[in-house]
């Protein structure tokens, strides 16, 4: 038994790539009634198939093909894997993102087939990020299968099975396919069964062999199954298996594995940045519904309004299937990416609609109420109801767990701004985006409580109402920036940012030549960049053609550089604001250069560099060796005890070669590009157009993880949100909280009800240092307070009941047992 | 290595009376509290805001009275750890329905339904706390010399223990006491020189039981290196409870238990002609008994052997200078033990010739279903005597051989990295939970075994698998907050890190008895249950220890329940506090 060869009937399904999503849902539906017809005609056949998706479509559309098919798992005959929606990209979602494709996943699984997916399978996923050990055992999975990268792309990841470890100590039984994922036809069946006859005789354990024709649906076919019984009976050690079935009994044997703590990579790294379109939708959407969750839950359990589960789950299952390799990874067809924007938009709209619900509710309790306002009274000047005898009052939400003070903005001017106790704020008028009207904004500083709001008073800059001014510690000049904190100091050559100093230290964290945005050549590689893990073909560098000081103090100060190459360019504003600690860069590029990639460097001083990453769930350190590396909201460079971290909202990959960090702003490929076989074509391409994302410059000392990077760049991600108020009376206190999480290394990742319509609430908090704590929680507005233990980087679920009894559970909140 | 500065600090006593003690202030019976008023309190409370009653404010610390306990709330704490702190019974109170408070001077006064309980907080240094658990310990639970538990006729009566008792792991259970012991004499020798009185109670307190320990290994006669677990006399009944022989002249007999029932052996009779030394008689000399008296008990698991060679390891380097003769029985015992082992091919055989229980470390135990699991610890634990032997025999010869073997033959050096990985394994394999699998009481042995190897081993190669395979135990280990095992383990590998807050706290929040009273803390509202999905139930938070249940370092620390071992009924040792304070002490970690 312990060398068999366990044959894996499957067909892989991409539900997009070079086709729209519609036809991949046939192509579903096809696979699905061939496997059934199979399974009914071979008696020791056994099918294996992922993605609740899939089921999810067949069971609408052919509920009497679903019947068959939960008749199929009942008796063994059909192996629903891994308890995802489809087989995501494994490096870009975030932590969030893998819990919920856990949640509705493995809950689908339960409803309809009364357990849930012990295997997690993501045989096609690009490159595999080194937190998924634990994302896959919360979600109820405690063995994966995979393949890429293959064995020359990254020859010491250990071949077929081993342990893998991530760092919060959680720990997969993992095995890597030697072989393809769909090997059919008796040559391709013959070798693969020898080679892995030979690995089985050399590791003393069984291997699976994955058969089935794939990509665009299949499976098995009649004479591959015939021809595996014949080899069976001819005396091969062959099994009709299943993933579930391998793995359980490999751990019957006495193995000796070798085990792997790091991520799995590198496979396609031109994936990390291809078609910036679907990378941009992804995070907006991931931040959207968390945070519209939050306060649509803060507004159920506090202010009477209907909790929206169902309608965040529909919204999150649009995210979890964009989060599919070929989609996310932005290597379908452009079509794919119309149909991405719409499902992502829907996710989106349904997010603002949820959040600007649940504020409004939230904002209609506070006392706002003063004293001579007989009513509401307004004056319609400039195309706003106005009240120029009193300031107007302005809430600001902060959807993160712990205080956020940062510049906020409203679309009108200001003579002064005040908070809930009457002190003046530090604000400026800064230009608007509009022509009509006042051309002017209000930016003030907000210094607003965790998951909460502070009130804020705005005085309309043409009211007779005498003013007081707060101090400000912004400055500026021609070609530098200052604050409390920074000095940042630009090259009127160039337009890059020259210096960085932070004021603490006295320390310059940069070194000359950081921050000329390059141009390399991206001829070479296809859409994935198939077997190219560096991008270093640097073709030149962006002229400067302006650099401009367009604001100089109050809330904080901006320079304005213009770039341009070729039919391109680059505009770029440098915004330090009041008491800030990173400089925030809010960019936009029209890019019409084909098959180029833009790169934005920074170099820092010092030896022996470190690259760190914030990655699904926590942290990596990575070596300086200039490959392309998968992140998520930031990447860090530190060497000697400084470091510069850039952090962005839309972007995923940076390379690191040396002492360089460097965030790739975008990659022109040809869409769906697939080993550069190019016929003549008048080709669209990815990342061809305008763009706007916000990138941020955070220098910092000591280690990137213990610094405040992960905060910086949560604020840069999930911006507090303003809701201009009416005067009126209520019970809520202008200034309130309604989580608080004691340690700052404990971020709150969601903040929901549970899906079993019990009432319950769930709250999920984790670690993102590095550094074990334990932390008071307080969450009054459910009656919870509770104490939690964190290992390195654990990710924690509690569900509270309607006592303000608290359980820990995982991400599938206590509703599956056995 | 950051050293740890533990400063005095508050600790708790619970005083009771009855209503009509004069010592009883009478407002306490009229005083009214005010309603629980909740304003400015942010932090977890144990109980449901709606199950407080009543509430006293005095020196800037809020007392809220709920009818399960009582709660103190000092927003001005300088550490988080004590802002709240919660009294409950039995260890606090003796009836958790709270009537009325009123201030008292350290604390307040507190009625219940069933009588009245002072509670004061009293400031006190670790090093005071050790010196109460000890003097405790030497007074109620040392028996002969073994110190594990003891049991009370009365409930909270200290002086009402039975004059018998034992424990099924009282060789294992001493070891650490022992250790503590000498340790704390070692701190004292170089602190106060050698001749200081401190010093020489210390020295008395560790060579006492040391030599207890000793006598485990030849108080059974057998004269070829078994270890018994534990051993009681003749007026203490026998315990249904394993194998027990009692001697008598040359030969010892197996008494009757529904264990000897079960192997047929009842009245079997064995060699017990070796003696026992005259250096450890005294133990039971003293006390009026002689050999004849002696009932030791058999079927020692491979617990007591790596206790046991983590106590004589610390004795040999301590106690051992200006006394040969103690030296002498030292080297005599490991040598007898360790060659017993190796000449049984890996096992400590018993009685019959057949190995114990679970006295392993062989590859045919360890291919087995248990033994698969287990081999990681038990590789270790065997490469971890024959260093010991090598340390304190002063010579090498079949103990080196067989390590070698073992490492470059057999593999053991790997098995000791592969402990996660095989429990791992048979979770995924009995569809069970990772949690619900790990043998707490594998915790120390692992920390002794692991630490013994790493702090011995010279080869560079050998000592990075014995650290790898350290680390592979501290994902669970790391949870119990124990710094009994979290020093042991940057001592072995100083590169890791351990919480500061939390060895504090564990310091800080000790009892000043070690009555095993239970604690009120099942339904506490502050501390979240993580249940697995067969029931298996524990806090997602660790409870400081004087509010969770009683324990030795054997039990999940983590577990959901309130009493363990005996509850007022139970008075347990002082080893828990004073291993980890005189260790870390001596090592430098805290000052």
């Amino acid at each position: 038994m312990n060398k068999e060869i366990h044959l894996i009937g499957n067909a892989h399904l991409d539900p997009t790539w070079l086709w729209r999503w519609q036809e991949g849902c046939g192509e579903v539906l096809q696979t699905f009634r061939s496997a059934v017809a199979r399974l009914e005609e071979y008696d020791d056949f056994i099918f294996t198939c992922s993605s609740a998706c899939y089921y999810k479509w067949v069971e609408d559309i052919d509920p009497e093909l679903f019947k068959k098919i939960q008749d199929l798992v009942k008796r063994g005959k059909w192996v629903p894997v891994n308890g995802w929606w489809v087989q995501p990209d494994c490096n870009m979602p975030n932590s969030e993102s893998f819990a919920r494709q856990a949640l509705y996943s493995q809950l689908y699984y339960y409803e309809k087939f009364g357990r849930i997916c012990k295997t997690g399978y993501n045989v096609d996923s690009f490159g595999h990020s080194g937190m998924l050990p634990q994302l896959l055992t919360k979600g109820g999975m405690k063995c994966y299968v995979m393949m890429r990268p293959n064995i020359r792309e990254n020859p010491d990841i250990p071949e077929g099975l081993f342990w893998w470890n991530s760092a919060d100590g959680s720990k997969v039984l993992t095995y890597r396919i030697p072989e393809s994922y769909a090997v059919n036809g008796k040559k391709s069946i013959d070798e693969s069964i020898d080679r892995l006859t030979d690995m089985a005789e050399k590791s003393n354990h069984g291997m699976m062999l994955f058969y089935g024709v794939g990509n665009h649906g299949g499976g098995p076919t009649k004479g591959d199954i015939e021809y595996i019984k014949k080899l069976k009976s001819d005396g091969k050690n062959l099994v009709f298996s299943s993933p579930d079935k391998f793995f359980a009994e490999q751990c019957k044997l006495i193995l000796d594995l070798p085990s792997w703590s790091d991520d799995l990579q590198h496979h396609a790294s031109g994936c990390y940045s291809a078609t910036s379109l679907i990378k941009q939708l992804n995070r907006k959407a991931e931040v959207a519904l968390t945070n519209a969750e939050k306060w649509n839950t803060v507004a159920e359990s506090a202010y009477g309004l209907g909790a929206s589960t169902a309608n965040f789950k529909n919204a999150w299952l649009n995210v979890c299937y964009n989060q599919f390799h070929d989609i996310l990874c932005g290597c379908s067809i452009k079509e794919a990416y119309d149909d991405a924007r719409e499902q992502m938009g829907l996710a989106l709209d349904i997010a603002a609609k949820e959040e600007n619900k649940a504020l409004l509710r939230i904002a209609a309790g506070i006392d706002t109420w003063i004293d001579g306002v007989s009513d509401t009274v307004f004056m319609t000047e400039r195309h706003h109801c106005r009240n120029l005898k009193y300031p107007r009052p302005v809430a600001v939400f902060n959807p993160l767990s712990f205080p956020v003070k940062t510049c906020v903005r409203t679309y009108h001017p200001s003579k002064a701004v005040y908070d809930d106790k009457g002190r003046a704020v530090v604000f400026s008028n800064v230009r608007s985006s509009r022509s009509n009207d006042s051309h002017k904004d209000t930016v003030f500083q907000a210094d607003i409580p965790a998951l909460g709001y502070a009130v804020y008073h705005l005085v309309f800059d043409d009211s007779d109402i005498d003013v007081t001014l707060a101090d400000s510690d912004v400055s500026a000049g021609e070609y530098y920036l200052e604050n409390s904190k920074l000095k940042v100091r630009f090259d009127k050559s160039t337009g890059a940012v020259s210096s960085l100093i932070t004021k603490q230290d006295n320390a310059e964290h940069i070194c000359p030549g950081s921050f000329v945005p390059t141009v390399i050549d991206n001829s070479k590689p296809d859409t994935w960049a198939h077997n190219i893990f560096k991008f270093h073909d640097v073709i030149g560098t962006m002229k400067l053609e302006s650099i401009k000081l367009i604001e100089a103090s109050g809330a904080r100060a901006v320079i304005r550089t213009k770039h341009t190459y070729g039919k391109s360019y680059l505009s770029q504003d440098f915004i330090l604001g009041t008491e800030s600690e990173s400089v925030r860069v809010k960019t936009r590029i029209l890019w019409q250069e084909p098959l180029t990639i833009l790169k934005m460097p920074v170099t820092i001083p010092g030896s022996n560099p470190v690259s760190t990453y914030e990655i699904p769930g926590g942290f990596i350190k990575r070596p300086c060796n200039g490959e392309e590396e998968p992140a998520l909201t930031w990447g860090d460079i530190t060497a000697e005890g400084k470091g510069v971290a850039l952090i962005s909202n839309a972007k995923y990959s940076y390379d690191c070669p040396d002492n360089t960090l460097r965030l790739t702003m975008l990659r022109n490929s040809i869409f769906a590009d697939h080993y550069s076989d190019r016929p003549e074509a008048d080709f669209e391409y990815c990342d061809e157009g305008l763009q706007n994302f916000e990138y941020a410059i955070y220098p910092h000392s000591g280690n990137a993880e213990t610094s405040d990077v992960q905060k910086e760049a949560d604020i840069l991600n999930n911006q507090p949100v303003t809701v201009p108020l009416g005067y009126h009376k209520g019970s809520g206190q202008q200034r309130k909280s309604f989580i608080t999480v004691e340690k700052e290394n404990i971020k709150l990742t969601a903040f929901k009800k549970c899906e079993d319509a019990s009432g319950d609430y769930i709250i999920r908090l984790a670690e993102t240092q590095g550094v074990p704590c334990k932390t008071a929680v307080m969450c009054d507005i459910i009656n919870a307070g509770f104490f939690a233990d964190f290992g390195p980087l654990e990710i924690k679920t509690f569900r509270v009941d309607s006592g303000g009894y608290v359980t820990e559970t995982d991400f599938l909140e206590g509703i599956v047992s056995d | 290595m950051k050293q740890i500065k533990l400063e005095p600090h508050l600790t708790r006593r619970s005083t009771h009376y009855s209503k009509d003690d004069p010592a009883v202030p009478a407002e306490l019976f009229t005083v009214k509290n005010d309603s629980p008023d909740f304003a400015g309190i942010n932090y977890p409370l144990p109980n449901a805001k709606d199950d407080y009653t009543a509430m006293l404010k005095t020196g800037g610390v809020t007392w809220l009275a709920s009818y399960k306990g009582i709660t103190r709330y000092d927003p001005d704490a300088a550490f988080s750890f004590d802002r709240v702190m919660y009294f409950t019974k039995d260890r606090d109170l003796t009836d958790s329905g709270i009537k009325a408070m009123l201030p008292a001077e350290n604390g307040i006064w507190a009625l219940t339904g069933d009588g009245v309980t002072l509670i004061e907080l009293i400031m006190m240094t670790p090093e005071e706390i050790c010196r109460a658990h000890l003097d405790e310990t030497l007074k109620y639970v040392d028996r002969h010399g073994m110190v594990s538990q003891r049991w009370l006729r009365e409930p909270r009566n200290l002086d009402s223990i039975y004059p018998y008792g034992d424990s099924d792991n009282d060789g294992g259970f001493t070891s650490k006491f022992s250790i503590g012991e000498i340790f704390r004499y070692a701190c004292f020798k170089r602190d106060y020189g050698e001749n200081d009185p401190r010093t020489v109670e210390a020295k008395e307190a560790a060579i006492r039981a040391t030599e207890a320990c000793l006598l485990l290994m030849y108080v059974h006669g057998r004269g070829n290196g078994f270890v018994a677990r534990t051993y009681i006399l003749s007026d203490a009944p026998t315990p249904d409870d394993g194998l027990f022989f009692r001697r008598q002249g040359n030969q010892a007999y197996c008494l009757e238990t529904t264990e000897a029932k079960n192997r047929g052996i009842v009245g079997l009779r064995i060699d017990c002609s070796s003696p026992i030394p005259e250096r450890l008689r005294h133990l039971f000399t003293d006390d009026g008994y002689t050999e004849d008296d002696i009932i030791y008990k058999a079927d020692t698991s491979s617990d007591e052997i790596t206790l046991q060679f983590l106590n004589l390891l610390a004795a040999h380097r301590h106690l051992t200078e200006d006394d040969p003769e103690l030296d002498a029985i030292i080297k005599d015992a490991v040598s007898r033990v360790v060659s017993h082992i190796i000449d049984n091919g890996f096992i400590l055989t018993d009685y019959s010739g057949l190995s114990t229980t679970w006295a392993k470390w062989n590859e045919e135990y360890f291919n087995t279903e248990d033994g698969y699991v287990d081999a990681a610890l038990n590789s270790a634990e065997m490469l971890f005597f024959l260093k010991v032997a090598m340390e304190i025999t002063g010579e090498e010869g079949k103990w080196l051989e067989t390590y070698n073997y073992l490492v470059n033959e057999r593999g053991y050096a790997d098995l000791t990295t592969k402990h996660a990985e095989r429990l791992q394994q048979f979770c995924i394999a009995t569809d069970t939970e990772f949690n619900e699998n790990i043998m707490y009481g594998d915790h120390m042995l692992a920390s002794a075994a692991l630490t013994g190897l790493c702090l011995l081993e010279k080869d560079e190669a050998l000592l990075k698998k014995y650290r790898y395979g350290y680390k592979a135990w501290r994902s669970t280990i790391a949870g119990e907050h124990n710094p009994g095992y979290d020093f042991m383990y940057i001592l072995s590998c100083p590169d890791e890190t351990i919480e500061e807050d939390r060895v504090k706290e564990w310091f800080a929040r000790h009892n000043i008895s070690r009555l095993a009273a239970g604690v009120g803390l099942v339904g506490r509202h502050d501390i979240p249950i993580a249940a697995t999905k067969h029931g298996y139930k524990q806090c997602s938070s660790l409870v400081p220890p004087d509010e969770r249940f009683i324990s030795k370092y054997d039990r999940d620390s983590l577990e959901y329940k309130n009493e363990d071992s005996g509850g007022i009924y139970c008075i347990e040792s002082a080893y828990v506090y004073n291993y980890a304070y005189w260790i870390g002490k001596y090592f430098g970690i805290i000052y």
